[in-house]
Order: structure tokens, then C-alpha cells, then sequence
């Protein structure tokens, strides 16, 4: 933590200077507040309208969290199945890089004329979003695999459930973390993506409101929540791969190459 | 009797022949050594040997029954400690256990204990030494079920002083644990000071160039690497190997 704030005040001093100067801007040129509304004023109405998007907040919140896990557990299953099962991965693999250059927008109208406005559209999109990252990193751990390490099991009689449990999937499990960052950083978009095609609560919703009315200091508002909830999640998982991978921390590179 | 049996084992890969015509065997408590250079083939002999590949013919006999094809009846120390990093090194000493799938913490202590790294049971392997971690590897192998123990060239990667403190420990753990051993090397010097036996391999295709039984009395003490007969040992394979190019 204390090398946090060693090395994180030259950026929080560079961001903190950039208020600075659009502060100044704003005064200086006589920015109107609907195209331009200043930091203090976005500060300002994102403590007193914190009542407004509290309700929003909390519905984006309770989506990314559900769209994160279903999807990430999407995300595991299907890499697992595609290491276990060699057909399933020839046949499979090469269609689901293709899906990827499938824009997700392009998919909510459908999802939308397909599931209406509830949940379940919403839960879609993100899990879209979140498992490709996941099965990707996942079966790229699988596949690194110490070969020595894998001899060794082999021909000391190792089962093939026990080398998955024992070997494989401890060994993937940090490319699994960077999965699950990337994926978490995703859902957040998703989710608000998705609440911008149609729902009636949300961050996403918030927005829409706001632009629509000229509220551009409440834009930022929704902006700089977007960016905090982003930071949040990822956080999240950086405390949940510290505790998960002990070994790691001061690992070198010496060791795990062979 | 002879407990591990290669029987004329050939294998090619394609165009390609690897082992051609390889007999040998192990006897029961018997150290040892293949000396060959490298790439004759040794990590082929090995993956046979343990059963994870197939010989084009021959056969493998361990203890009489034919394990050719059959995992599970040795044990393997690579090359690399190959420690799983995850694991702490109690739990890496009683992996081979866990496989077979019977744990005895009691004597995996014991065997740290023994082998100078007591109160490194919970440390992780990135916190050990090279030495250390091998000390570990070998360890591993020693608390496995299986009696015979193949290790493919283990120390090769360590400095000259470790090297020698490692192979008299491994001389001194294997005097009180009786298991036979495969060693493979490529270094003169460390075959003569550790085994009993040494086979002379040829580069590829591999097949048994000759045989040394070597008789300096045990325990051995690192004296002899300096003394008259070990260099006219030495003489004599450098030749032997000499020959067969």
C-alpha cells in the first residue's frame, strides 16, 4: 500500500492540476454550464444529487455483479470443457475468436426484441462482454503448462483428474486473474450499454436522462461514477488474486521458465 | 536378480532413429549411471521407461512383470527441480504419495528434517536456493511408493561447490534408503564418484556402447576424485568413448 502512494502521487498531481486548468477555462471563456459545466460544479451536484442516483447506482451496481459472475462462470466452464474435451476445442475455438469481431451493440436491439426490457437482455450483453476474456486467458494457462512438471505426473501414475486439480488448474490460475480483470473492467461498459438500449433504472438511464435535459454537469456525474465503479471491481479482484495467489508475489521470473 | 530389465528396446521417430537395439539393466539397490552425450536419446529412454511412450519394440520389465506402456512404476526427477510453486515444500515432498494416495506427513518432516531444510516446510519454492529446491525434488522421489527412482541429469544446472555437497548427499540419503537408481549424466567425473555400475551409451541412434562396474569402496569420500585410480578411470572411458566416433 505504501508504494501505492509513493508512486501514485505524480499521476494524482497531474490529474489534480488538469481540474486546475478546466476550472480556469470555464471561468475564463464564460463556458456556459450546459456545454461545459466546471469540476466544482460537477463536485457539487454530485453531493447534493447524490439522493437522484443513489437508486441508480445501486440497480447498475447489483447488475454488474450478477452480469460479472454468471458470466465469468460461463467464462471457466467453458474453458475448462474446451481443454478436457481436444474435439470440442478444434471444432470450437476458431468460431468463438470470429464472434469476438461481432460488435455487442449491434447484438442489444436483437436481445431486446428477443427479451424485452427486464434483466435478462442486460445479464446477456455482459456475459458476452466478460466470458471471451476469461476463456481465452484460461486456455492459454491450460496450455503453458511445465511440461517437466506434467512428465513427472504422468509417469508417476497421475489420473487425469488429478493432473487437472493438482496441476493444470493451480497453474492457470494467475492467467485466470488476468481474465478476470479485463472482464471486470468489461461488464461495467456492458451493463451500461445495455441500460442505455431501455430500462428504468440505472447509471445508463441516469445519463440518458441527463443528456436529454442539457444536465451536462450530471453527464460527468455519470461519468466519473462509471470511472470509480471500473476502478472498484478491478480493485476487487487485484485484493481477491493476492489472497488466492501466495506464491507469486515475490516470485522472480527464474522460476517458472523450463 | 536384476530388478529394472530394458529389453532390446528400439524406437524411431519417422526417418528418424533414436534407440536402436538397448539392453540394460537395473539390480535391486543398484546405483546407476548412463553417461552419454547429449541429445543420444536420453529423455526417449526415460518416457519409455515411465511409460508415457512406446518403444517401436522391446520391453521394459520391472520386478518381472512387463511395464511397458505402464505408468505409475517409477519415479521421475527431472531435469529442473520441477517443484509446483503453489505448494508449500511439505505438501511438493508428498505429492508422489498424494498421487499413489496415501500421505505420511510424519515422515516427509522426518525426511525435511534430514535433509538440512527443517523449518522450510512452509516456505514456498521461490524462497529456496537451486541446491535446495533439488534437495526437495529428491526428496519427493525417496517418499514416493515406487523402489526405483529415475533421475535425469539433476545436478547439471548447479555451480561445481553445490554440485559436489549435493552428490554426497545424495550418496549418503541413498545408503540409508536402499533405492535402486538410474542416474543420467553427461559429466565423467560424477558418474565414477556416485555409481556403481556405468553404461557407456553411444550418440544416436543410442544403443550400449560398454560397461563399467566400478569398485571404490563405500561410503565414498571426495579424496578419491583426486586419487590415481579415479583418473585412470577416467582415462579409460574418455577412450571408450573415443572409439565409437
Amino acid at each position: 500500500m505504501r508504494t501505492l502512494f509513493q508512486k501514485g502521487w505524480r499521476p494524482v498531481l497531474v490529474l489534480i492540476l488538469l481540474f486546475f486548468i478546466w476550472e480556469f477555462c470555464t471561468k475564463i471563456f464564460d463556458i456556459p454550464k450546459w456545454l461545459l459545466p466546471a469540476p466544482s460544479q460537477v463536485i457539487t451536484e454530485a453531493i447534493s444529487g447524490w439522493s437522484v442516483y443513489a437508486g441508480h447506482l445501486a440497480s447498475t451496481g447489483k447488475l454488474i455483479i450478477t452480469g460479472f459472475i454468471i458470466g465469468s462462470s460461463i467464462g471457466i466452464l467453458v474453458a475448462i470443457g474446451l481443454h478436457l474435451i481436444p474435439f470440442l476445442r478444434e471444432a470450437f475455438y476458431p468460431l468463438l475468436i470470429i464472434s469476438q469481431n461481432i460488435p455487442t451493440i449491434v447484438l442489444a436491439p436483437l436481445l431486446v426484441i428477443w427479451f424485452g426490457f427486464g434483466m435478462l437482455p442486460k445479464i446477456i450483453v455482459i456475459t458476452l462482454v466478460c466470458f471471451f476474456p476469461i476463456t481465452v486467458a484460461l486456455l492459454d494457462g491450460f496450455r503453458q503448462t511445465n511440461r517437466d512438471l506434467l512428465y513427472y505426473m504422468q509417469m508417476a501414475g497421475a489420473s487425469k483428474q488429478q493432473i487437472f486439480w493438482k496441476l493444470e488448474w493451480p497453474h492457470a490460475l494467475p492467467s485466470l486473474f488476468s481474465g478476470l480483470k479485463i472482464s471486470a473492467t468489461y461488464s461495467v461498459m456492458g451493463a451500461v450499454i445495455s441500460e442505455w438500449l431501455g430500462a428504468g433504472k440505472g447509471i445508463g438511464v441516469y445519463m440518458t436522462l441527463a443528456s436529454s435535459a442539457f444536465r451536462t454537469d450530471r453527464v460527468f456525474v455519470a461519468i466519473f461514477l462509471i470511472i470509480a465503479t471500473s476502478l472498484l471491481f478491478f480493485a476487487i479482484i487485484i485484493a481477491l488474486e493476492k489472497r488466492v495467489i501466495k506464491w507469486k508475489r515475490e516470485e522472480g521470473n527464474g522460476n517458472e521458465s523450463a | 536378480m536384476s530388478q529394472l530389465e530394458i529389453g532390446h528396446v528400439y524406437k524411431s521417430f519417422g526417418e528418424n532413429n533414436v534407440l536402436n537395439d538397448l539392453s540394460f539393466s537395473v539390480k535391486e539397490g543398484e546405483f546407476v549411471a548412463l553417461l552419454g552425450p547429449s541429445g543420444s536419446g536420453k529423455s526417449t529412454l526415460f518416457r519409455i521407461i515411465g511409460g508415457i511412450s512406446q518403444p517401436s519394440s522391446g520391453k521394459v520389465m520391472l520386478n518381472g512383470e512387463n511395464i511397458t506402456g505402464k505408468r505409475g512404476s517409477i519415479s521421475y526427477t527431472p531435469q529442473s527441480p520441477s517443484l509446483m510453486p503453489w505448494r508449500t515444500i511439505l505438501d511438493n515432498v508428498l505429492l508422489g504419495q498424494e498421487i499413489a494416495g496415501k500421505r505420511d506427513v510424519q515422515r516427509a518432516l522426518q525426511m525435511i528434517e534430514r535433509a538440512g531444510l527443517g523449518g522450510f516446510e512452509k516456505s514456498y519454492p521461490h524462497e529456496l536456493s537451486g541446491g535446495m529446491q533439488q534437495r526437495v525434488s529428491f526428496i519427493r522421489s525417496i517418499l514416493s511408493p515406487q523402489s526405483l527412482i529415475l533421475l535425469d541429469e539433476p545436478f547439471s544446472a548447479l555451480d561445481e561447490f553445490t554440485r559436489l555437497d549435493m552428490q554426497k548427499w545424495l550418496l549418503s540419503i541413498w545408503a540409508e534408503y536402499k533405492r535402486s537408481i538410474l542416474f543420467v549424466t553427461h559429466n565423467i567425473e560424477e558418474a565414477l564418484f556416485l555409481a556403481d555400475r556405468i553404461i557407456l551409451l553411444s550418440s544416436r541412434p543410442a544403443t550400449v556402447k560398454c560397461e563399467f562396474t566400478i569398485s571404490f569402496e563405500r561410503p565414498r569420500d571426495e579424496a578419491i576424485l583426486l586419487s590415481d585410480e579415479f583418473l585412470q578411470w577416467k582415462k579409460r572411458i574418455h577412450q571408450a568413448m573415443k572409439e565409437e566416433t
